[in-house]
């Protein structure tokens, strides 16, 4: 991709405006408003969208954050490569494809995977790829679960977190990320290739802010429930996890690169309690998990 | 003891109910036992946080529990499970260890899928393969022929509900109406 300076320039001022009235749309994901219309000017929408501006003021070029993530998603498949089962990708393809339509980024090229991995983890890269390993699959006891699992790394990605992250490893912030993005597209120099390689390594080994972590925890929960899955699946997940011994050498990296589980699910906690019983109707779709995930043991 | 624990390796390795067995579990801050999963049931209990519980199912945002000799229903946020290692009582319990156990099953061997897997490295997406990884387009490139656009997305038999992403106390959310696609016959 070759990009002009006026073209750059005239990129950035557009994503500069988006930006600027999608944090504003947070809250309607996909259109779908409240049937009251209550909470059209939520204040905590209007706070949460200035802090969004904020953050990514510095912005980048949409073209550009999708194929930052395709490097850094080319060297996660570089540790692990995607299971070999058509059906089983598939499905979890249709799963993570729902999940996204309830948000305000479904228009990106998403691409889902389960990874031939025994460590329990999962990623996202900047874009839309969303990696989970089959040691983490495993774990899970129905499609709400895993749709909850989705969900926390989709919200990763809507709010840029990784962009974030890999920016501020790059000494030159974001421009330094993206010059050095197209530069290794254009001139495929084994210089620019290795260090954007080792600042995807980089990223991946030292993980995102606790607070990022904290926020698609909270923001998967909402977008797995828009989806009208059981709003407690990722809690649930997260109990499965803090309960799996900390020594086991499967959960290194996860335990390296997040928050302390309890600490994940006290800041979950006030996020459930808008949820009014009863709930117990939402489906968890167990017998279609079972019939796509179970099938392999 | 050593055959039981086995014995539920190789159950929870081909049965997902089993996992979803009776667990151990403590209330992690104080809470109120309920007689059914409802804020306005009656109260049987005040259990304090370090009660111990054993767990019997889970409905929504509820877990289904037994402790101090009687049963009812507490909020899923106020429960943490049991580790296999530091809460492990005396009697031997081998569905509270289910998790760890099948994590173990997972690194010591996992059957037919993974003939290289060696007794304890973690294999695939550990901190070392990360260091070592050499980008992998052609795997990037096979996503390709998995993708699901959206067009391609409207059988997940679910409704989907309006739930904004930074709640305020006076937003409540009741559950859709949703019911699984055609033969889908959910047992919740």
């Amino acid at each position: 991709m070759n990009i002009s300076p006026t073209k750059l320039l005239l990129g950035l001022s557009l994503v500069l405006c988006s930006v600027y009235v999608s944090a504003f749309d947070l809250g309607f994901g996909g259109g779908d408003e409240p049937a009251d219309g209550s909470s059209i000017f939520d204040i905590g929408d209007i706070i949460s969208g200035v802090k969004d501006i904020s953050r990514t003021v510095t912005g980048i070029d949409e073209e550009d954050e999708i194929e930052i993530g395709r490097d850094a998603a080319s060297v996660l498949l570089g540790a692990s490569k995607p299971v070999n089962d058509p059906e089983l990708q598939r499905y979890v393809n249709r799963i993570g494809r729902w999940v996204v339509n309830q948000t305000d980024r479904s228009h990106l090229p998403w691409r889902f995977a389960v990874l031939n991995s025994t460590a329990v983890n999962a990623f996202a890269t900047p874009g839309g790829n969303i990696f989970i390993t089959d040691g983490l699959l495993r774990l899970l006891n129905n499609e709400a679960e895993l749709a909850a699992v989705l969900a926390h790394e989709v919200a990763h990605v809507v709010q840029k977190h990784h962009i974030n992250a890999m920016s501020s490893i790059n000494t030159s912030g974001f421009s330094g990320l993206v010059k050095l993005a197209s530069m290794t597209r254009e001139g495929r120099s084994n210089k620019m290739a290795s260090q954007m390689v080792g600042e995807v390594k980089d990223m991946y080994l030292r993980g995102l802010d606790k607070d990022d972590e904290f926020e698609a925890d909270s923001m998967g929960t909402i977008i797995a429930s828009r989806a009208g899955y059981d709003p407690f699946a990722l809690m649930a997940v997260l109990q499965t996890l803090d309960s799996v011994d900390p020594d086991n050498s499967e959960l290194d990296l996860l335990y390296k690169t997040h928050p302390p589980m309890s600490d994940r699910l006290d800041k979950l906690e006030p996020v459930l309690d808008q949820f009014e019983e009863p709930v117990s109707e939402s489906p968890v779709l167990e017998n279609r998990f079972n019939r796509y995930v179970r099938k392999r043991s | 003891m050593k055959l039981r624990l086995y014995s539920a390796i190789i159950i929870l390795a081909i049965s997902s109910s089993a996992i979803a067995a009776d667990k151990l579990g403590v209330i992690s801050r104080d809470a109120n036992l309920y007689d059914k999963p409802f804020r306005d049931s009656t109260v049987i209990a005040e259990l304090p946080t370090a009660t111990a519980i054993t767990i019997l199912k889970r409905q929504g945002g509820w877990y289904q529990i037994k402790a101090t000799e009687k049963q009812g229903w507490v909020r899923l946020t106020r429960v943490r499970l049991n580790r296999k290692n530091n809460n492990q009582p005396e009697s031997d319990n081998e569905t509270e260890s289910g998790v760890g156990a099948l994590l173990t099953g997972l690194t010591t061997g996992r059957g037919k899928s993974s003939q290289d897997t060696t007794a304890t490295a973690v294999k695939g997406l550990g901190e070392e393969e990360l260091r070592n990884a050499e980008p992998d387009e052609d795997a990037l490139n096979s996503l390709d022929s998995f993708a699901v656009d959206s067009s391609e997305s409207g059988d997940s038999g679910l409704q989907t509900r309006s739930v904004d992403y930074l709640p305020t106390e006076n937003k409540k959310v009741t559950a859709p109406s949703a019911k699984p696609i055609n033969e889908e016959e959910e047992e919740e």
